[in-house]
């Protein structure tokens, strides 16, 4: 899938509508104009822009105070659906801007359509009140499929897993009771990570948000599903600065546009592939995967390491290098800065004496199993030194008797 | 580089939380569970345990608690040692800024949560404190204290430098849970925003903006 493949259209096919170089609809209604949009196919029943009031009630929110959002409220009367309800500082212009993304799948090819629809809380309407164009919008809940049941000791709790997950290694995601992806898994959601991307790319859409937070994965169904998609905005937008995320060739106070957002793409397949979420995610890109996907190291690198930021590829070159394609590249190849220093390996914590304490003291032994609170003490490395030692002894021995023969 | 957060939990386990012990430690689980099960928290957020009564023990040596296997029971006991436990503070963030530094994390200012349900039994606290909050020792910390039980609101007045949360009238047991949930909040908001956010709401605690960084 390359850009030239995605053609969107700049006019609106609802009729009535101007719509502007950027594909903003200046009606201010969006695809509810007079034409009226096709059925929303995942079964929103009310329009495009509807009323606060002609909601229905509201039940108690599943989240407040959250970026743009005061909060997110399910429709009492529409099982299935939520109110996102927006800080009362979104400028009237956010009204067209929703409206734009609300009718943007419209525009898309069949297969793009169901995937924003499927795999996305692709807003299905702008909520209005008497004074406010853009008090909020209805967006789907997230399919159940993408909840789990995270263990960890005795506790357990059911909630949605985020992408952030697949940021770790198999190791640490099964120690949470999850199916460990294994490089396949990786690569499942990688490509459908991707392929949003890109289709955001092909509307002219900047989602910024690119980030472990905003991602929902499904270890079983190796499917993933993007959150806050209301905030895409087209062609650039202020840059929203999350720590670690920060895009090395977008100075801050500058706007994000479709080369941050790869940037942020790159960086999440990276960390995602690899399970690394530092310097080392990197690394392993350049030397490991280098073997098994050849394309996938080249386009991911230029992504994160090009010196020319207008050199970044595009989201449908890594969807494409992800389903076993080719890159494209543009020659001359672009230039690339160094890979960063990679961390130094963890050193082992010092470790309480839990059985020498005296007898005043607040801490009890440790549970069996541990022995001690080091955090990055392994039983595997214990045992690996204990095994060189008996070597050692063995050989010592073995030397003493071939000596004490002769 | 990544952001960094070095965080202090340190709970007050002295005699007089001996008949809340159980909830203590059932509350330190839940947070332990809490950390463990949100990787970019506990990316973010490396967590140091720190109980203190007669004396002072690190619990939990700064870690990523997702590599923590189970959170160490803690059993009360003993006086309420506040300056031997600010003095050991010190000692922690001195070392524990250099290993991050060293594995290449940006480090923001370490914050210290201080949780305690009395006031000091030891006279000269004060000197050991004035040590930890000193503004030209470059890695002088946030102090966020919870008071609740018999803690000293003018006590922790003192002590508290970002922020205090003084218990409402809740029964101990509901004032932990409180406490920790807050801890816990403002560990996840911060990791959003990269720098120290305070979750002010605390369910059980009245919360008293702090003025100015520290009084002497």
């Amino acid at each position: 899938m390359t850009d030239s493949v995605r053609t969107v259209g700049g006019a609106d096919r609802d009729g009535g509508n101007s719509t502007s170089a950027n594909g903003i609809s200046a009606s201010g209604s969006g695809a509810s104009g007079n034409g009226g949009p096709a059925e929303d196919p995942r079964g929103w029943a009310l329009p495009r822009a509807v009323a606060l009031g002609d909601l229905g009630p509201l039940a108690e929110p599943i989240s407040e105070h959250n970026g743009q959002a005061v909060a997110v409220r399910p429709l009492t009367d529409h099982p299935g659906w939520l109110a996102k309800l927006y800080r009362s500082d979104l400028h009237p212009e956010d009204a067209r801007r929703i409206d734009l993304l609300i009718s943007a799948p419209d525009k898309l090819p069949q297969a793009d359509r169901a995937a924003l629809y499927a795999e996305t809380c692709w807003p299905a309407a702008r909520i209005h009140g008497p004074d406010n164009p853009a008090v909020g919008c209805v967006i789907p809940m997230a399919p159940e499929q993408y909840r789990a049941e995270l263990r960890r000791g005795k506790f357990s709790e059911r909630r949605f897993v985020e992408i952030d997950w697949l940021a770790k290694s198999d190791e640490s995601i099964r120690g949470v009771g999850l199916p460990g992806p294994g490089l396949e898994g990786r690569l499942a959601a990688c490509r459908r990570l991707t392929q949003l991307a890109a289709i955001l790319e092909a509307l002219e859409l900047v989602y910024s948000d690119w980030s472990f937070s905003n991602a929902f994965w499904s270890p079983e169904r190796r499917s993933v599903y993007l959150i806050d998609v209301d905030g895409c905005q087209p062609k650039k937008m202020p840059d929203l600065h999350q720590p670690n995320w920060a895009d090395p060739l977008t100075p801050p106070g500058t706007d994000a546009d479709q080369y941050t957002d790869r940037y942020r793409l790159g960086l999440l397949v990276a960390k995602c592939l690899t399970g690394h979420r530092d310097a080392r995610a990197f690394h392993t890109v350049a030397e490991s995967l280098r073997q098994a996907q050849p394309a996938v190291c080249e386009v991911l690198l230029d992504m994160l390491l090009a010196t020319d930021r207008e050199r970044r590829p595009a989201a449908a070159q890594l969807n494409q290098a992800l389903n076993n394609g080719p890159y494209l590249r543009a020659a001359p190849r672009p230039t690339r800065s160094p890979l960063p220093e990679l961390p130094p390996v963890l050193a082992a914590p010092p470790v309480l004496p839990v059985r020498s304490v005296p007898s005043e003291v607040p801490v009890s032994p440790q549970p069996a199993d541990t022995g001690t609170t080091g955090a990055t003490q392994k039983p595997a490395a214990a045992s690996h030194a204990a095994w060189i030692f008996v070597i050692v002894l063995a050989a010592i021995l073995l030397v003493i008797i071939v000596a004490a023969n002769h | 580089m990544s952001l960094c957060l070095p965080t202090y939990v340190v709970i007050d386990a002295s005699s007089s939380m001996k008949p809340h012990e159980a909830v203590l430690n059932a509350t330190l689980s839940r947070l332990h569970y809490n950390l463990a099960t949100n990787p970019r928290v506990s990316e973010f957020a490396r967590v140091s345990v720190v109980a203190f009564s007669t004396d002072v023990h690190v619990v939990i040596p700064m870690s990523d608690m997702e590599q923590v296997p189970t959170m160490p029971e803690v059993i009360c006991g003993g006086r309420t040692e506040y300056g031997k436990t600010f003095e050991r503070l010190r000692q922690c963030i001195e070392q524990d800024v250099s290993t991050l530094r060293a594995q290449h994390y940006s480090v923001l200012r370490p914050t210290i949560f201080f949780l305690t349900d009395g006031g000091p039994t030891d006279a000269l606290w004060q000197n050991s404190f004035r040590a930890l909050v000193d503004r030209s020792w470059p890695r002088h910390p946030h102090v966020i204290a919870y008071g609740f039980g018999d803690a000293q609101r003018t006590v922790l007045e003192r002590v508290a430098t970002k922020a205090l949360f003084i218990a409402d009238g809740s029964d101990t047991e509901s004032a932990l849970s409180g406490a920790i949930s807050g801890l816990l909040n403002s560990l996840i908001a911060s990791s959003k925003t990269g720098q120290m956010q305070i979750a002010t709401d605390v369910k059980g605690f009245e919360y008293v903006q702090v003025a100015q960084e520290y009084v002497d």
